[in-house]
């Protein structure tokens, strides 16, 4: 699903250039659960905008789904996004204005998508997500659990085949942590390709495969061993 | 597409009530004052546009060229409407009217009063201004002698009801029959009346009318056919003064000339000797550069908090668009927000308008009616409208193009939102409101400072306890002599004259022949002069030079007149021995001068004028019968108790006409009416601009505050004290203020300068005044940080480690 190869990411402030990603090769196939890890400032972030089309790369090669990035146009680019690609971020990002109703259906609604169809979509995430009773509220009346929930939901809401999530239980505590990774994990049971970027070893747990960076290198990659029970 | 955003862009102003309430109000100020300059405009710009074929109605203005002087009038003598109608084809009706300069004590079964506002008219009258008769006919209206032509609002005060043609109206000398009843015309009309009486009929060949062409006295309109150009007109005059005026000009040697100016032109181009008062278009262009200043202020604010708030939302932005929004997406979301906000100002801007003009005195305060009359104005309405959206857009503009800009990338920041990068220019902007409202502040307070000049300043006489009775109807003017000897004969007066104006209000103009120094020649000059009686100059307390006054003994001497002249009139002669100089005027068909007269005095300058005019040269003639208006120097001790023993001598004497004395002091100051509701409305628009500046300045101290929230945090724990990060913000705002005031100076000087140039007496522009403004402004400012940063401070003790995370 996704090929990387010597991939390259340079950042040039008053002179000093930084190397933010090195030479990175990855492959992420479809159906898999990577995550990320490595130390404040190693890059993570800046590959996971990548993987996400938010930002440019300047050396190598990046074939998504069997496309050259560099070959798309930012209007593609846009659309991949728009139908494929899921985010979840350590801050939830919701916006502060719209119910958790109007911020699950937002996706949709940049899709083009009819009202009565969102409706629809919406009640099914609500359910999923188990926010049904709180459809109407506002993200501040929200625990910082239900908002990630909101915020899982709507990164699903287009059904993507893809999820990049941006440290999800960051700002969460452990019990709420633990739901928002079993949901992550429930996804991707039922086929959806799900790339993390973590602190928690906890969290990577989840995960088949831990990817380490370190100082904008991929250092180590190993397959997590899941126990049999 | 932009319907889909209307609920959302409500739910988010609603959510952010305060932030709302701020813009709404802030906006509507702005409106509210644009709407009140778009209605004072409007009425000043469709003055008399309200006649039927308004733009074939031109009156008739008279240029006299005599000796060296050209004199325009905006009146001509009787005869003018009937022959240059029977001389032009061209010209399809003519009329002429007189505005009887007092206010007239009508009496009615039900009611008596004093009502201002009447005009004399022939019976084409009509023909010419086709009024809407709610009673009566138009043909015949003005047809007899002796009828009337009430307006309805009169018609109603006087009598309840329309329904009163043919029945009488008197005045204290004559019966009047009412002939019809009209529409009230709108007030922006130039030559304005509640009521229009018949004009005698007195009939005259046109050479007895020609004669009456180097008079002036009436107001001639002609309405000219289709398609016929004024120019046309005046071009072809020579004709028609070849054969009515030429005997009479060559031996005066004089020319005359007329000029047709379309009756839309009169309000705003009545500058003419003997004009009705009319409007000034540099105050117009002033009031409507204000209101559109106070506008862009309430813009600049709107874009300030929007700006700081559209920081707040960069990673709202950002976030929409990782989910798949354009650039024009979050575009169209902050302009249909700012445009809403703009919308619900424009509303509560309606509501300030109609509280400013049915509640507030804000109309009289102007000397107008203006009224938010929407369903009758469409105009008003689009422009609202227009300008409502206009606004929004313009207010929302920025903000919605800087958030388009944010990045996707700005989603996965933990930055709080707030950046320096958009900081320029909102400094820029204040920098524009403190220049705006230090120029308004400096510039409205010389205003009044000259108003005050205005007031207190030695006019040549005193005015002080000088109390003016009118004489108006024929039954007074024949016991002019009884009453002023009645009023001398009062203890608590000092002493009493005549005068043929009120003192300090105008002359008259006329052609003189002057004897010049030391030469046998005569010369010619068209001179200021005004009928008095004796007494005079001690009434009025105009100190004599040289001479000697007039006594009651002139008076009976009819072979030749006694003058006196003003000092400013020995310097224009440039007359050594100004006694004894003798001046001839009157002049009669062959040019020969009709009196002649000899200088007895010399008295000081004094302001017979307005104060717009310089001293001029000026005869002091004495005379009766023009003269009648009555000077009382009354006792400065007793002013009650006099003027209720004047008014017992007028009514034992003319008991059917009511007593109506004024001060001259106060009389004058009317004279200033406009200049004084200038400044009114100059205080009012200060007022205004100055709190939209403080709120302004309040929503950069606070977004330079919350920039610095990190900074203040971090002093804070180090041990900075409260005082030290005052001063730290204010340093940096410091330099808004000075290049808002380095700016705002010199403008305040050169507009100050410009509006004083309409004055013959100025008073001075202090630099002090300005350095104060400055001073005040820096406090003002000083305070507003202050008043920021401590409330920063102290919340920042409370959360200085959370916000240094």
């Amino acid at each position: 699903m996704i090929r990387i190869h010597n991939l390259s990411k340079v950042y040039r402030a008053q002179g000093v250039e930084t190397r933010a990603l090195n030479e990175i090769n990855l492959r992420v196939h479809k159906g898999e659960f990577v995550s990320i890890m490595g130390p404040s400032g190693c890059g993570k972030t800046t590959l996971l905008n990548i993987l996400g089309l938010l930002d440019d790369y300047d050396e190598g090669l990046f074939v998504y789904r069997d496309q050259d990035v560099h070959q798309l146009s930012e209007k593609q680019k846009l659309q991949i996004r728009k139908e494929q690609i899921g985010f979840v971020f350590q801050n939830f990002n919701l916006i502060d204005d719209l119910t958790v109703a109007e911020n699950i259906a937002l996706p949709l609604h940049y899709l083009g998508v009819s009202s009565a169809e969102r409706q629809e979509k919406v009640m099914q995430i609500l359910d999923r997500i188990s926010m049904g009773h709180r459809r109407d509220f506002f993200p501040n009346q929200l625990s910082g659990g239900q908002q990630q929930r909101v915020a899982v939901g709507r990164a699903i809401i287009t059904d993507p085949a893809l999820i990049l999530a941006d440290e999800p239980t960051g700002n969460l505590d452990s019990a709420q942590g633990k739901e928002i990774m079993e949901m992550l994990s429930g996804l991707n049971d039922k086929g959806t390709t799900v790339v993390m970027v973590t602190h928690s070893s906890h969290d990577a747990s989840y995960s088949q495969r831990i990817v380490r960076l370190l100082d904008g290198s991929i250092v180590s990659e190993k397959k997590v061993l899941h126990a049999p029970f | 597409m932009l319907l889909s955003k209307l609920p959302y862009a409500f739910r988010s102003l609603y959510r952010h009530k305060l932030y709302t309430l701020l813009n709404v109000s802030g906006l509507a100020i702005g409106l509210a004052v644009s709407l009140l300059v778009a209605l004072y405009l409007q009425a000043e710009f469709t003055y008399d546009k309200h006649w039927e074929d308004h733009d074939r109605i031109y009156r008739v203005n008279a240029e006299f060229h005599l000796g060296n002087n050209v004199d325009v009038y905006g009146g001509t003598g009787y005869g003018a409407a009937s022959l240059l109608q029977d001389y032009y084809a061209e010209i399809e009706q003519a009329t002429h009217l007189l505005h009887i300069e007092n206010s007239i004590y009508f009496k009615s079964d039900s009611l008596r009063d004093y009502v201002e506002d009447v005009v004399i008219a022939d019976s084409n009258f009509f023909k010419v201004f086709r009024l809407n008769f709610l009673q009566g006919n138009s043909n015949q209206a003005l047809s007899e002698p002796r009828s009337i032509v009430l307006s309805e609002s009169f018609a109603l005060q006087y009598f309840g009801s329309l329904d009163i043609v043919g029945k009488y109206i008197s005045t204290s000398n004559f019966e009047y029959k009412i002939a019809g009843v009209v529409e009230d015309l709108p007030e922006n009309s130039h030559h304005y009346f509640k009521a229009l009486i018949s004009e005698p009929h007195i009939p005259r060949d046109s050479s007895d009318l020609s004669l009456t062409l180097w008079q002036v006295g009436f107001y001639t309109f002609v309405k000219l056919k289709e398609g016929v150009e004024e120019s046309f007109i005046e071009a072809k005059f020579d004709g028609f003064f070849d054969r009515y005026m030429e005997p009479l000009a060559d031996a005066v040697q004089g020319r005359y000339y007329i000029d047709l100016q379309p009756i839309s032109k009169l309000h705003f181009y009545s500058n003419k000797s003997y004009d009705r008062p009319g409007g000034r278009l540099v105050y117009v262009y002033g009031f409507a550069g204000i209101g559109l200043l106070i506008l862009i202020l309430a813009i600049i604010n709107y874009i300030n908090m929007a700006t700081a708030r559209s920081l707040r939302r960069i990673r709202e932005a950002a976030m929409r668009k990782v989910l798949g929004a354009d650039g024009l997406e979050i575009r169209l979301m902050i302009l249909v927000e700012s445009v809403l906000v703009s919308l619900l100002a424009l509303l509560l801007a309606f509501a300030m308008v109609e509280v400013a003009t049915q509640i507030l005195p804000f109309n009289s305060a102007i000397g107008k009616s203006l009224s938010l009359n929407l369903s009758a104005n469409p105009f008003l309405v689009l422009f609202s409208l227009g300008l409502a959206i206009l606004v929004g857009v313009l207010s929302g503009l920025y903000p919605a193009i800087n958030l388009a800009k944010v990045s996707p990338l700005d989603a996965f920041s933990n930055k709080k939102g707030l950046q320096r990068g958009d900081y320029l220019p909102r400094k820029v902007l204040v920098a524009f409101q403190v220049s705006v409202s230090v120029a308004v502040v400096i510039t409205a307070f010389f205003m009044y400072r000259q108003m005050e000049f205005i007031k207190n300043r030695n006019l040549g006489f005193n005015a002080d306890q000088v109390v003016l009775v009118s004489i108006q109807d024929t039954s007074s003017i024949q016991k002019i002599d009884q009453i002023t000897r009645a009023f001398r004969r009062s203890a608590y007066v000092e002493s009493v004259s005549l005068g043929a104006s009120v003192t300090g209000s105008g002359t008259y103009r006329s052609l003189f022949e002057v004897e010049q120094e030391g030469l046998s020649e005569y010369r010619r000059e068209s001179l200021n002069y005004l009928a008095v009686g004796p007494d005079y100059l001690k009434t009025m307390e105009i100190p004599l030079l040289l001479g000697r006054a007039f006594d009651e003994q002139d008076l009976e001497d009819s072979l030749e007149e006694r003058l006196i002249v003003n000092q400013a009139m020995v310097d224009f002669m440039q007359w050594k021995n100004p006694l004894g100089k003798r001046i001839r005027r009157g002049f009669d068909e062959e040019g020969q001068a009709q009196i002649s007269g000899r200088v007895i005095g010399v008295c000081g300058n004094f302001n017979a004028q307005s104060l717009h005019a310089q001293m001029a040269p000026l005869v002091l003639t004495l005379n009766r019968e023009t003269a009648r208006v009555i000077h009382l120097k009354i006792d400065r001790q007793q002013v009650y108790v006099a003027l209720d023993d004047i008014e017992r001598r007028w009514t034992s004497l003319v008991p059917q006409v009511p007593f109506q004395f004024s001060f001259l002091r106060k009389d004058l100051l009317e004279m200033y009416q406009e200049e004084l509701r200038q400044s009114k409305l100059i205080l009012y628009l200060t007022i205004v601009a100055i709190i939209i500046s403080i709120l302004g300045f309040v929503g950069l101290a606070s977004f330079t505050t919350g920039l610095r929230t990190r900074e203040i945090a971090i002093r804070n724990v180090l041990g900075a004290g409260s005082w030290d990060l005052v001063n730290l913000i204010f340093k940096e705002l410091l330099w808004v203020i000075l290049i808002g005031v380095l700016i705002a100076v010199p403008l305040a000087v050169v507009l100050t300068r410009w509006w004083l140039l309409n004055f013959a007496f100025r008073t001075n522009i202090e630099p002090s005044v300005i350095v104060l403004t400055v001073i005040i402004t820096l406090i003002i400012g000083y305070g507003i940080v202050a008043l920021h940063s401590f409330t920063v401070a102290r919340r920042n003790s409370i959360h200085s480690l959370e916000n240094l995370r």
